[in-house]
C-alpha cells in the first residue's frame, strides 16, 4: 500500500509526503481533481494505519472527518467512495474518541445513503464495519438513524464474516432501544427471525439476543410485544427450542426461554400464541432433562418453570396487575382443549421431577406451579391428568417432606383437587396414602403440642436459610413482593392439613370411600378363593380343583402386586377394616397349601404309616398336617391364639411310638422344629422362620404403629410366599403330579411332564413405591458419601429384593459395594484409570496377569493391544468380548457339550459347523462338565486327572475374577451361561429340575425316571398292589431294555462313586442310578469348579452382593441386553419371503412391532421363533438360514388367526393382519402363551 | 504418562515369557483325550449292540442298518419307499451318528442321496419332531428308521423345510416325476 501511495503521489507531484494531511485536505478541498482527492485518501489511511502515537495525537480529527464523509456522500467514484469509507473505519478504530465527532459529521446520513444505493457490495460492506464501530459507542445515533433496517435488509447479500459483523452492530444498536423507537426496528424483525436459526452459531446467538433485546426493551407495551409476535418472534424462539432440544441447555437456549417468558408476561397475544404452538411439549422435554442431569442446576431449571409460571397466571393476585390476569384467566377458560394439552404435558414432567429427588429449591418451583395449573384445570379435565400423570402418587411423596415451603402448596392441591373432583380424588388419594400423609402431618403437631412452638418449626423448617420463598422470583409479575422476609407461616399447614381432614378426610367417609376397583377386585377374588378353599377343605380333592385354586391365587397376586396399584400401607387399612377375616381364612389356606406341599415331601402319612404322634400328650389327628396339628393344639390350649413369630422360633415337642409296639415303652422322642427348609428331595423350598424374623425386624425399620405392624407383615409374609411359590412353581406342580403318577392316577411318564410353568412374573412383584423410596434414599448425600444405607435398605435387599426394580438394584450395588454412586451415563465415577496392555495371540494369559495385577483396585482398567495404537474404552471392550469368547472355544475342556475335549467317533455334520466357528453351540447356555476327583484305580490315570482338574480349576478362578471386574467395570461379556450357572453364583443348590434348563433331553429322562422310582417305592409299601412289570415301564419298554449303562450319560470317564460300576440299570437300582447322575451332574461333579470360581471372584468382590438379584437379572447385569436390536439390524437381517416383500404394510408393522418389544418380550420372541431365549452369536443376523418372515394363508377370519413359526428354519409365518395394533395382540399372545407349555408336552 | 510407560515395560516381558510354554488350552484338549478314549464306548457300547441285535431279529421290511467298519458310533441305514406311495421302489441311504450320551440325546440322522420330500432340505436333514424336542431314551434305531420311512409317505406339510415339494404334493402325479428325476441311488 505504502507503496502505490507513494507512487500516486509522485504522479501527481502534487500531494507530498511531507506535508501534513490539513495541509493537504485543504488543498485538496479547493482542487476538484478527482486523483487529487484520492491521493488523500491513501495519505489519510496511511497515517491511521502506520501513523506514530504522536502524529495520532494530534490527528485533526474534525476536517478529516469531514472530508471523509463529504467523498463518501458525494457522487464520487467507486474507488473514492471506498477508501472513504475504509478511511472513517480506520479512524474509527485507530481512535475510538473520535466517533463522537464522526457521527457529528453526519457520517449515519451518508452511510445510509450509500446503503439504500446499494450500488457496491464492497462499499457496503466498509459501511457496515464503520456502523459496528459507532453502534459500539453510539448505539442510538445507530439506530435513530435508521441503519439497523438498512443493515439487517442487506445482510443476506453479505458474506457470513460481515454477517458477523452486522449482527453485532445490529445487537449493539437494538441494546438500547426504547419503546419510542419501535417503528424503526420492527420491519428488521423477520429478518432477524431468520438470522436465529442461521447456522453459524455466532449470528445466531446475536440475533437471539438481539430479539430478547427487543422484547425487553418492549416489555412496556403489549402493542408492541403482539407487534413482535405478529412478526413471528414467539415462533422461531419455539422453533430455535426444538432444533436446540439434545444439544444441551446453552446459553441461546436460555435467552429464547428469557424472551419467551417476558413477552409472554407482558402480552396475551404472546400468551396464547404460545398455547397454540403447543409450547408445552416444548418444556416438557426440556423439564425432562432435569432429573437424569445433576448438573442442570436450580437457576436453568427455573427458566423453564419461569416460563409455565407466567403462561398460567398466579392465583394471588397483586392489585397493580390485575387487569392482565384477568385476562390471562380468560385465555385458559377460552381455550380449554389448549390450556389442557399444555397441563397435560407440563404436569407428567412435574411429577416425574418432584419423585426423582430433584433439589428442594426445583420441588419448590414445580409444586407452586402444579398448585397453578391444578388451580385452572376444570373438573372435567382433571381426571384425564390425573391418570396420565399420577399426582396423587406424588402428593402423597411430598406430604412427606418435611418441609413447609413444599408442604403448604402440596396441602393446596390437595384441597383444590377435593373440591373440584371429590368422588375420583377421594378414590385415587385413599389408595395412594395421600389421605394417610395428610392424618400423619395432623398427628406430627399433636405430637409436638407439649413441646415449644420453636422446636416444631425446627423440624419442619429445615433451617431458616431453606427459604424458597425467592427463589422462583416471579421477576416480571410480583417483583414488588420480593422481600427479606419468609412468606410462609411455619406452622401454616397444620391448620391447612386439620381444614382439609376435617373437610373431606373425615372418618365416616373414608371408611366409606367405594372400594376403589384394585381393592375390589382383590376382595371378589378372595370371596371365590374363600369359597374354593370352603370346597377343597371339605374333602373334594381333585387336581382340577386344586389348578382352579392356583389360578385364583396368581389373580389375587397379580392384583396385590400390580405396579402401582396401591402401597402395601393402604392395602393393610383395608384389610383392617373389613376382611380380616377373608384374609385370615386366604392364610389358613395358604399355610394349608404350603403345609401340603410340604407333606409330601415330608410324608408322614406315606413313609411312616407304623408311628402315633403326640404332642403335650395329645394324639396327633393323622389326617392334618403336622403344622396344623401343632396350630390346633396351640389354638384349643388358649383362645384368641395368633399366629406369630415365636410360633416358628419355638422348638414343639412331637413324640411318637410305634402302633404294633404300643405296649413296649420304646418312646424316643423326636424334636422337630417347625424350621422346614430342606426336604427329602433336596428342594429348599420355605424356609417360614427366616422369614418371619426378617420381615419383623424390617418392620422395626419402618417404625410403623404395632397395630399395623401385624398386617404389614403378613403383606410382606404373603409376598415372600407368593414370590416362592411362584418360583417354585414348576417343582411343586411337578411332584403333585409326581405323586399322582406314584398312587397309579396318571399312568404315562410321558402324560406326567406335561405341567405347564408358570410364566415368569417376577416383574409383577417389583413395587414402584419401595423402589421410589430406596433410589430417593440413595441419593442422600451422606449416603452418597459413605455408602452406607439406613438398615431397612439393608434388610429389605436381603429379605425381599423381589420388589425391588432391577434399575434401582444396580444402583444399590454400586453404591453399596463399591461406594460408588452411578450418574447419568450409568459408569462408575471411579477417577484413577490403569492402562495394561495385551497381547492379541494370548487373550487368557493376558487376562489372567490383568487379574493378578488389577483385580481388587479401585482403578477402572483400560486396555492396549500390544503393536496397536488403540486405547481407551474400545480396545477395553473388545477385550471382554475376546475374553468371554476364548471361554466358550472348544477345546477348553470346561463346559458341557464341548465335544472336541473328548475323541469323539461321531461328530455330526452340525456341530462340525459350529466347531469351524470355535464357539460351543448351545441353546440352553454353558454350564460346568462334572469332573470327579476320584479317578478310576489305574494309577496313571489317576495322575493325568489330578492335573486336568488342577488346569479345570485354575480356568473357572479366572473366569469369577473376570466376571467380577466386568460388573465393577461395567462391561459386558458375550458368554451365555445356562440359568442353572447364575443359580450356582447366587450360592443356590440345584436339584434335577435344574437340569431340564442346561439340557433338557437329560432332565426329562431323570424327571421320569424318577417318577418311576416313586412309583415302585409306593408300590413296595403296599403289598396288596400288584407288582407287575408293566406299571414300570418307561414308555412302555422295562428299564433293562433301554441298555443303560451304570455311568454317567456322555462322561463316561466319570467314575460314579458306586459299587454297581459294571452293571445295568434295571428297575431296582435305577433309584440310586438317578440320584447319582443328578449329584454328579449339578452338586459334587461340578462342586470344586464352583468353589473355584467363587473363590476367583470373591477376590475382586463379595459374590455375596449380588444375592440381591435374582438368575434373570443377573444375565442382564453380566451380559446385557442379550436381546438387542435396532432398526438397522431389523432392515437388514429380517428377510420377507412368500407373500410379503420388505414394502408390505405387514412387514412394516412386525419391524415396528419387534422394535418397541420391551427386554422380556423381546426374550419371549427369540424363544418362540427360535426356541432358546438368546440370538445366536451375531445377533439377528446370526441365525442361519436368515430368519424370515412370510406370509400364513388362513380359510378363517385372518384377524382371528395367531402367529405360526417353524423353529427347523427361523420361519414366522405372520398372517396378513388389517392392522398394527392386532398384529401386536396376537404376536403378544403367541409368545406369552406358547411359552407357558413346557417344551415336551 | 511415567506410569503408562512402567505399565508397558513390566508387562512386555511378562507376555514374552509365558510364549514359550504351550498355551494352557490346548494343553487341557490333549489330556482329556487319552483319558476319553477307549473307555466311553464301554457304556454305549452295550446299547448299540442291542440295538443292532434287535433291528436283525425283527426283520421290519424295508429298513435295515450296520455300523460302519470299526466304529460302532457312525451307523449306515437304509430305507426302501413303501408301496403305494409316490417313493415305492426307491432306495435312501442314511447315516445315523450316535452322541456320547446316547441314549439320552437323539441321534443325528441323514439322507445320504438326494430325497426330494417337503420335511427333508437339499443337504439331507430331516425335520422330524422325535429327532429333535420330542426325543425319548425310549426310541432305538429300529423306530427311528420306521418313523422315517412313515414320513416319506404322510409329510407334515405344515413345516416343510423344502417349500417346493410342500406345494406340489398335491399333485402326486407330478410329485413322483420329480422324486424319480432327483433320485439317484447312493
Amino acid at each position: 500500500m505504502s507503496n502505490s501511495n507513494g507512487v500516486d503521489s509522485a504522479e501527481s507531484g502534487i500531494i507530498q509526503p511531507t506535508w501534513d494531511l490539513e495541509t493537504i485536505i485543504a488543498t485538496v478541498s479547493t482542487n476538484p481533481e478527482p486523483g487529487m482527492a484520492i491521493s488523500a485518501l491513501h495519505a489519510i489511511r496511511e497515517t491511521l494505519a502506520n501513523g506514530s502515537d504522536e502524529q495520532l495525537d494530534f490527528f485533526p480529527v474534525l476536517p478529516v472527518a469531514q472530508f471523509l464523509v463529504k467523498s463518501l456522500s458525494r457522487n464520487g467514484t467507486f474507488e473514492e467512495n471506498l477508501l472513504a469509507a475504509r478511511g472513517i473505519a480506520y479512524l474509527c478504530e485507530s481512535l475510538p474518541s473520535s466517533i463522537n465527532t464522526v457521527v457529528s459529521c453526519g457520517t449515519i446520513p451518508a452511510i445510509c445513503e450509500q446503503l439504500q444505493g446499494m450500488e457496491y457490495l464492497d462499499i457496503a460492506e466498509e459501511c457496515v464495519k464503520v456502523l459496528e464501530k459507532i453502534a459500539d459507542e453510539d448505539p442510538l445515533s445507530c439506530l435513530r438513524g435508521g441503519a439497523v433496517t438498512l443493515v439487517v435488509n442487506l445482510i443476506v447479500f453479505f458474506s457470513c464474516n460481515i454477517q458477523r459483523t452486522a449482527m453485532s452492530m445490529v445487537d449493539l444498536s437494538i441494546g438500547s432501544c426504547t419503546e419510542e423507537d419501535a417503528s424503526l426496528v420492527v420491519d428488521a424483525v423477520p429478518t432477524l427471525c431468520s438470522m436465529a436459526k442461521h447456522e453459524d452459531l455466532q449470528i445466531a446467538d446475536c440475533a437471539t439476543f438481539s430479539l430478547l433485546n427487543l422484547v425487553r426493551s418492549f416489555s412496556g407495551s403489549s402493542v408492541l410485544l403482539d407487534e413482535l409476535c405478529k412478526r413471528g418472534v414467539i415462533s422461531t424462539s419455539i422453533e430455535i427450542l426444538s432444533d436446540l432440544f439434545g444439544a444441551g441447555v446453552d446459553e441461546r437456549c436460555i435467552n429464547s426461554f428469557d424472551l419467551l417468558t417476558t413477552a409472554a408476561a407482558h402480552s396475551l397475544l404472546v400468551t396464547r400464541t404460545l398455547l397454540e404452538l403447543n409450547v408445552g411439549s416444548i418444556i416438557r422435554k426440556y423439564l425432562l432433562l432435569i432429573p437424569d442431569h445433576s448438573d442442570i442446576g436450580y437457576v436453568k431449571a427455573h427458566v423453564f418453570l419461569d416460563l409455565i409460571d407466567v403462561i398460567v397466571p398466579p392465583i394471588t393476585k397483586d392489585a397493580e396487575d390485575n387487569q392482565l390476569i384477568f385476562c390471562r384467566e380468560n385465555i385458559i377458560r377460552d381455550e380449554p382443549n389448549l390450556f389442557f394439552q399444555f397441563a397435560k404435558d407440563i404436569l407428567s414432567a412435574l411429577v416425574q421431577i418432584l419423585v426423582s429427588g430433584a433439589k428442594m429449591e426445583i420441588r419448590y418451583g414445580c409444586v407452586g406451579i402444579m398448585y397453578n395449573i391444578t388451580y385452572f384445570t376444570t373438573s372435567d379435565m382433571l381426571p384425564d391428568l390425573m391418570k396420565n400423570a399420577n399426582i396423587s402418587r406424588c402428593l402423597a411423596n411430598l406430604l412427606t417432606v418435611k418441609n413447609c415451603h413444599i408442604l403448604v402448596p402440596s396441602l393446596k392441591i390437595v384441597d383444590t383437587l377435593m373440591t373440584k373432583l371429590p368422588g375420583y380424588c377421594l378414590n385415587s388419594f385413599v389408595e395412594d396414602g395421600v389421605v394417610n400423609a395428610v392424618d400423619e402431618l395432623v398427628l406430627l403437631h399433636s405430637a409436638f403440642a407439649g413441646r415449644s412452638e420453636a422446636r416444631l418449626e425446627e423440624t419442619l423448617a429445615g433451617h431458616a436459610h431453606d427459604c424458597f420463598c425467592d427463589v422462583l422470583n416471579s421477576h416480571l409479575i410480583s417483583s414488588s413482593s420480593i422481600s427479606g422476609s419468609c412468606r410462609v407461616e411455619n406452622s401454616g399447614f397444620v391448620e391447612l392439613a386439620k381444614a382439609i381432614k376435617a373437610t373431606y378426610f373425615a372418618e365416616e367417609v373414608i371408611s366409606n370411600v367405594g372400594y376403589s376397583k384394585t381393592i375390589k377386585k382383590i376382595k371378589d377374588s378372595c370371596m371365590e378363593l374363600k369359597n374354593a378353599v370352603d370346597l377343597f377343605t371339605s374333602g373334594v380333592f381333585s387336581s382340577s380343583n386344586e389348578a382352579n385354586l392356583s389360578s385364583i391365587l396368581g389373580r389375587v397376586m397379580r392384583e396385590l402386586t400390580k405396579q402401582d396399584s396401591m402401597s402395601p400401607n393402604v392395602f393393610v387399612k383395608k384389610w383392617n377394616i373389613e376382611n380380616s377375616e377373608a384374609l385370615s381364612k386366604v392364610f389358613a389356606w395358604f399355610n394349608k397349601k404350603i403345609s401340603k406341599v410340604l407333606n409330601t415331601y415330608q410324608k408322614i402319612d406315606d413313609c411312616m404309616p407304623n408311628y402315633i404322634f403326640f404332642m403335650d400328650g395329645k394324639q396327633l389327628d393323622r389326617s392334618l398336617t403336622l403344622y396344623q396339628n401343632i396350630l390346633q393344639q396351640k389354638v384349643t390350649a388358649k383362645t384368641g391364639y395368633v399366629i406369630g413369630p415365636e410360633f416358628w422360633e419355638n422348638v414343639h415337642k412331637v413324640t411318637y411310638t410305634r402302633v404294633e409296639e404300643l405296649s413296649s415303652a420304646d418312646c424316643s422322642e423326636l424334636c422337630l422344629r417347625t424350621d422346614m427348609s430342606h426336604y427329602s428331595d433336596g428342594v429348599a423350598l420355605l424356609n417360614w422362620p427366616k422369614f418371619l424374623q426378617s420381615t419383623r425386624s424390617l418392620l422395626n425399620e419402618f417404625s410403623v404403629e404395632p397395630e399395623e405392624a401385624d398386617f404389614l407383615r403378613d403383606v410382606f409374609f404373603i409376598m415372600k410366599i407368593f414370590e416362592s411359590i411362584d418360583r417354585y412353581s414348576f417343582q411343586i406342580l411337578f411332584s403333585e403330579s409326581k405323586k399322582d403318577f406314584a398312587v397309579g392316577k396318571v399312568k404315562n411318564t410321558e402324560e406326567l411332564v406335561k405341567v405347564i410353568a408358570s410364566s415368569d412374573v417376577q416383574k409383577e412383584f417389583v413395587n414402584a413405591k419401595l423402589s421410589d423410596k430406596l433410589e430417593q434414599q440413595m441419593k442422600d448425600a451422606l449416603v452418597m458419601k459413605t455408602g452406607r444405607m439406613p438398615s431397612w435398605c439393608t434388610k429389605l435387599m436381603t429379605s425381599f429384593p423381589f420388589l425391588i426394580s432391577f434399575e434401582s438394584k444396580i444402583k444399590y450395588l454400586f453404591l453399596t459395594t463399591f461406594k460408588s454412586s452411578v450418574n447419568g451415563n450409568g459408569r462408575p465415577e471411579i477417577p484413577l484409570h490403569e492402562i495394561f496392555v495385551v497381547n492379541r495371540t494370548n487373550i487368557l494369559v493376558s487376562a489372567e496377569k490383568m487379574m493378578a495385577k488389577y483385580l481388587g483396585s479401585g482403578y477402572l482398567i483400560e486396555l492396549e493391544y500390544a503393536g496397536e495404537a488403540g486405547i481407551g474404552v474400545g480396545p477395553t471392550v473388545e477385550f471382554y468380548t475376546l475374553v468371554s469368547h476364548e471361554f466358550r472355544k472348544h477345546g477348553l475342556g470346561i463346559w458341557r457339550g464341548d465335544f472336541t475335549s473328548f475323541d469323539c467317533p461321531a461328530i455330526s455334520e452340525s456341530s462340525r459347523k459350529s466347531l469351524d466357528s470355535g464357539l460351543i453351540a448351545t441353546c440352553a447356555g454353558l454350564f460346568p462338565r462334572p469332573f470327579s476327583l476320584k479317578a478310576k484305580s489305574k494309577s496313571k490315570r489317576k495322575k493325568t486327572s489330578k492335573k486336568f482338574s488342577d488346569v479345570i480349576n485354575k480356568k473357572f478362578v479366572l473366569l469369577g475374577q473376570i466376571v467380577a471386574r466386568a460388573i465393577m467395570d461395567k462391561r459386558i461379556l458375550d458368554i451365555p451361561f445356562s440359568r442353572a450357572f447364575y443359580k450356582l453364583i447366587l450360592g443356590q443348590e440345584l436339584d434335577m429340575y435344574d437340569i431340564l434348563s442346561f439340557d433338557p433331553d437329560l432332565g426329562r429322562t431323570l424327571l421320569e425316571f424318577q417318577a418311576l422310582v416313586d412309583r415302585k417305592r409306593f408300590v413296595d409299601a403296599n403289598a396288596e398292589l400288584s407288582r407287575d412289570a408293566s406299571i414300570f415301564s418307561f414308555r412302555n419298554s422295562r428299564i433293562e431294555d433301554l441298555c443303560i449303562e451304570f455311568a454317567l450319560p456322555g462322561y463316561p470317564d466319570y467314575t460314579l462313586p458306586s459299587k454297581r460300576n459294571k452293571e445295568m440299570v434295571n428297575i431296582d437300582n435305577l433309584e440310586e442310578y438317578v440320584s447319582l447322575v443328578v449329584d454328579a451332574t449339578v452338586k459334587s461333579g461340578i462342586a470344586n469348579q464352583i468353589e473355584a470360581f467363587k473363590f476367583g471372584f470373591n477376590k475382586a468382590f463379595p459374590l455375596e452382593a449380588l444375592q440381591i438379584f435374582n438368575e434373570a437379572e443377573l444375565e442382564r447385569l453380566i451380559c446385557g441386553e442379550a436381546t438387542h436390536w435396532n432398526s438397522s439390524d431389523l432392515q437388514r437381517h429380517v428377510q420377507f419371503d412368500h407373500g410379503y416383500t420388505s414394502e408390505s404394510p405387514q412387514a412394516i408393522f412386525l419391524l415396528d412391532i419387534m422394535l418397541e418389544l420391551e427386554h422380556d418380550q423381546r426374550k419371549a420372541f427369540i424363544q418362540f421363533l427360535t426356541g432358546s431365549p438368546r440370538l445366536p452369536i451375531g445377533g439377528l443376523g446370526g441365525f442361519s438360514p436368515p430368519f424370515t418372515v412370510a406370509k400364513r394363508f388362513c380359510l378363517n377370519v385372518v384377524d382371528e388367526e395367531l402367529p405360526s413359526v417353524m423353529t427347523c428354519v427361523n420361519y414366522l409365518k405372520l398372517p396378513a393382519y388389517s392392522s398394527k395394533e392386532i398384529m401386536r395382540q396376537k404376536i403378544l399372545y403367541a409368545i406369552t402363551e406358547g411359552r407357558g407349555t413346557f417344551p415336551f408336552s | 504418562m511415567t506410569r503408562e510407560s512402567h505399565d508397558v515395560h513390566r508387562n512386555i516381558p511378562g507376555a514374552a515369557a509365558v510364549a514359550s510354554p504351550p498355551p494352557s488350552p490346548a494343553a487341557g484338549g490333549k489330556q482329556t483325550q487319552p483319558v476319553a478314549k477307549g473307555n466311553e464306548s464301554q457304556s454305549v457300547l452295550k446299547r448299540l449292540q442291542s440295538e443292532l441285535m434287535a433291528l436283525m431279529m425283527h426283520g421290519d421290511p424295508g429298513i435295515s442298518a450296520f455300523p460302519e467298519e470299526e466304529n460302532i458310533f457312525c451307523w449306515k441305514g437304509t430305507i426302501v419307499g413303501v408301496k403305494d406311495t409316490v417313493y415305492e421302489g426307491m432306495v435312501y441311504k442314511l447315516s445315523l451318528s450316535f452322541p456320547t450320551d446316547y441314549p439320552f440325546k437323539p441321534p443325528k440322522v441323514k439322507f445320504e442321496n438326494p430325497c426330494f420330500h417337503p420335511n427333508v432340505d437339499l443337504c439331507g436333514n430331516i425335520c422330524l419332531d422325535i429327532l429333535q424336542d420330542k426325543w425319548s431314551s425310549a426310541y432305538d434305531v429300529r423306530t427311528v428308521l420306521i418313523s422315517i420311512q412313515s414320513l416319506l409317505g404322510e409329510p407334515n406339510n405344515e413345516s416343510p423345510l423344502n417349500t417346493q415339494a410342500a406345494a406340489l404334493w398335491g399333485n402326486q402325479e407330478e410329485f413322483k416325476k420329480v422324486v424319480e428325476k432327483l433320485y439317484k441311488p447312493a
